[in-house]
């Protein structure tokens, strides 16, 4: 009988093998971190009043004290703070926003509704 | 002479005018009677562009008209509120679309520095607002409490006129 040997007969060269696979599998996580914490690291806070709400558009425009209004898109993930829904918002309510600016698009993390005092 | 037209815009005129004639130009005889001087206390929070602005027009013509009918004014003019956003200087504090009427606002208070009318911002609502003390109009003077302002000044005989 021909039997064929195996290949791969040596211990040192399986070795091998899985610690490189180890190492290409754990390699994304070591160079990018954790994606969920990337996110959270990345996101801008910005606070301001609305000046603009968009719910058709899903969109909320806020202006902060000093610079330029900011438009920031909400989706199914943001998560809001003090209030249910985008159409609760209203114009001149003070809001704290977390935000990814990727590209050109900003996306809400989170919305917190700030208590509006006056005096 | 006279065409009709002209007839009856004169007689529209006269219609129009008749107070005038009447009580001289002084349209609070009473009111105003047996008094040389009034201390006002004007208290401004609106914070709604084109409603300020017609506040202070309000208080510019009752300064004109109080001096017209031969009295002397103290007026004080207290911002405070949301009002207080629209006294600071530059762009900054209001939203993009109230700035024209921003620029407005710095017009009247202006005029009411040359005017001798005295300002002041409260600086408890200017921390509820956000606004840094350092960005207020120079003609308007900080006061720590708005209130106690209020206080002193009707204290002080001030009559209070309130324009929310």
């Amino acid at each position: 009988m021909n039997i064929k040997k195996p290949k791969f007969r040596s211990i040192s060269f399986l070795l091998f093998l899985l610690t490189a696979g180890t190492l290409i599998s754990i390699l994304p996580l070591t160079v990018l971190g954790d994606s969920s914490q990337s996110q959270s690291e990345a996101a801008i806070l910005l606070q301001g009043r609305v000046a603009k709400i968009i719910p058709e558009k899903n969109l909320v425009a806020v202006k902060p004290n000093k610079g330029k209004r900011v438009e920031v898109m909400i989706n199914w993930n943001t998560e809001f703070i003090g209030f249910t829904k985008l159409e609760e918002l209203k114009r001149e309510q003070k809001i704290k926003i977390w935000y990814l600016s990727i590209k050109e698009t900003k996306t809400a993390v989170k919305i917190e509704k700030l208590l509006t005092l006056g005096c | 002479m006279f065409n009709r037209t002209a007839k009856i815009t004169l007689a529209g005129l006269l219609f129009a005018c008749w107070p005038t004639f009447l009580f001289g130009g002084e349209t609070n005889p009473r009111a105003l009677q047996d008094i040389s001087t009034v201390k006002v206390y004007f208290d401004v929070n609106v914070g709604e562009a084109n409603k300020l602005i017609t506040r202070l027009k309000l208080i510019n013509d009752t300064h004109s008209q109080l001096v017209s009918s031969g009295v002397q004014p103290e007026l004080v003019v207290g911002f405070r509120g949301k009002a207080t956003r629209f006294v600071t200087r530059g762009d900054d504090y209001v939203f993009t679309e109230d700035t024209t009427a921003k620029q407005k606002v710095h017009g009247w208070v202006q005029q009411f520095k040359n005017s001798g009318i005295s300002m002041e911002q409260c600086l408890i609502a200017a921390g509820f607002q956000e606004v840094d003390s350092k960005d207020f109009l120079p003609e308007i003077n900080l006061v720590d409490n708005g209130y106690v302002s209020m206080i002193g000044y009707q204290t002080k005989g001030y009559a209070q006129v309130p324009m929310d």
